[in-house]
């Protein structure tokens, strides 16, 4: 190819790029590429594993996951045309709709069940064996609505409110070594995790 | 990933709290749904085939973990995981979460939902 072909080459894929049309089509996956966000977790197992079982080569399709954290910057992207698909909490997603964002849940990503380990926790060592014994202790969780909700359905079960402890926002969930710290050092009484 | 460390004890699960409650939606946008189709049904194929594998070969689905998520394998092979059906939840389910919210100050009001999910690009249910 001489030089002159090559420019009108890569003229036409920045062209085509800004048409937002799809170039990625080989054909090992004549659907092309899908990006996908992900959450580095174990809750996304279903989508490592359909990468590495090659579900989706199978299907034809190239499947890219793309870290991507908070939801907003999520949809952000996704609007943009960064990414393809993403995830989106309830409550995000009923805020979505109440600002009547051009989107559509087009399948849920797990539930919990009564294996279920996510939930309070309090030092091996502590006092603390009822969800009544929360009365005046520190909870610490990430401040999320979700968490929000499940520590006040929580709380209720025992006629309790968040007037009745203390909550401690902000810890993020994928800091397990952190929680295990906080709790070993009696910084607080319980994770909610 | 605490209670394996012996760092803690699980009071109350989030199962016990709001049984079957559903964590998080996979979403597109309306313009790539009208103009891929076909790789979203693939798509949504192909991750139907990972939750049912999931569920069937929990162990052998564990294995990829460590490689995603910079966990050790032991905690990969005994962490709690979601349940995975088929994509879809009962619309019942999902006002139950929302009434919580309202109840607790998050939302203003009921928000119907109904026409921000479609699971018609989900593969039919056998």
């Amino acid at each position: 190819m001489d030089f002159r072909k090559a420019v009108l080459c890569a003229l036409l894929a920045v062209l085509l790029s800004g048409l937002n049309v799809d170039t990625s089509y080989s054909e090992d996956c004549p659907l092309g590429v899908m990006k996908v966000t992900y959450g580095r977790s174990i809750d996304d197992l279903p989508l490592y594993v359909g990468l590495e079982e090659g579900f989706w080569g199978k299907e034809g399709l190239k499947v890219e996951l793309v870290r991507l954290a908070g939801e907003q910057n999520i949809i952000a992207a996704a609007l943009h045309g960064d990414i393809n698909a993403g995830h989106l909490g309830p409550p995000s997603f009923f805020h979505a709709v109440i600002r009547k964002i051009p989107v559509k849940i087009v399948a849920w990503l797990g539930r919990a069940h009564k294996g279920t380990r996510c939930g309070l926790h309090a030092d091996q060592k502590s006092d603390i064996n009822t969800i009544s014994d929360l009365k005046g202790k520190r909870i610490a969780t990430s401040g999320d609505i979700s968490a929000r909700m499940i520590l006040r359905e929580t709380l209720l079960k025992a006629g309790l409110t968040f007037d009745d402890i203390h909550e401690i926002k902000g810890i993020k969930l994928d800091e397990a070594m952190k929680h295990e710290a906080a709790l070993r050092s009696q910084g607080v009484d319980v994770i909610s995790a | 990933m605490l209670e394996m460390h012996g760092a803690s004890r699980l009071l109350f699960s989030f199962n016990d709290a709001i049984p079957g409650y559903v964590f998080a939606g996979l979403f597109f946008t309306d313009k790539y749904l009208k103009e891929n189709p076909q790789k979203v049904r693939a798509f949504l194929k192909g991750l139907v085939k990972a939750f049912g594998y999931v569920r069937d070969h929990e162990k052998e689905a564990r294995r990829w973990i460590p490689k995603y998520c910079g966990v050790e394998m032991d905690v990969a092979m005994k962490s709690a995981l979601r349940h995975f059906e088929d994509g879809r939840e009962p619309i019942e389910q999902i006002y139950k979460q929302q009434n919580i919210m309202i109840e607790n100050g998050h939302l203003p009001g009921r928000v119907p939902v109904e026409a921000y999910i479609d699971y018609s690009y989900l593969p039919t249910a056998d």
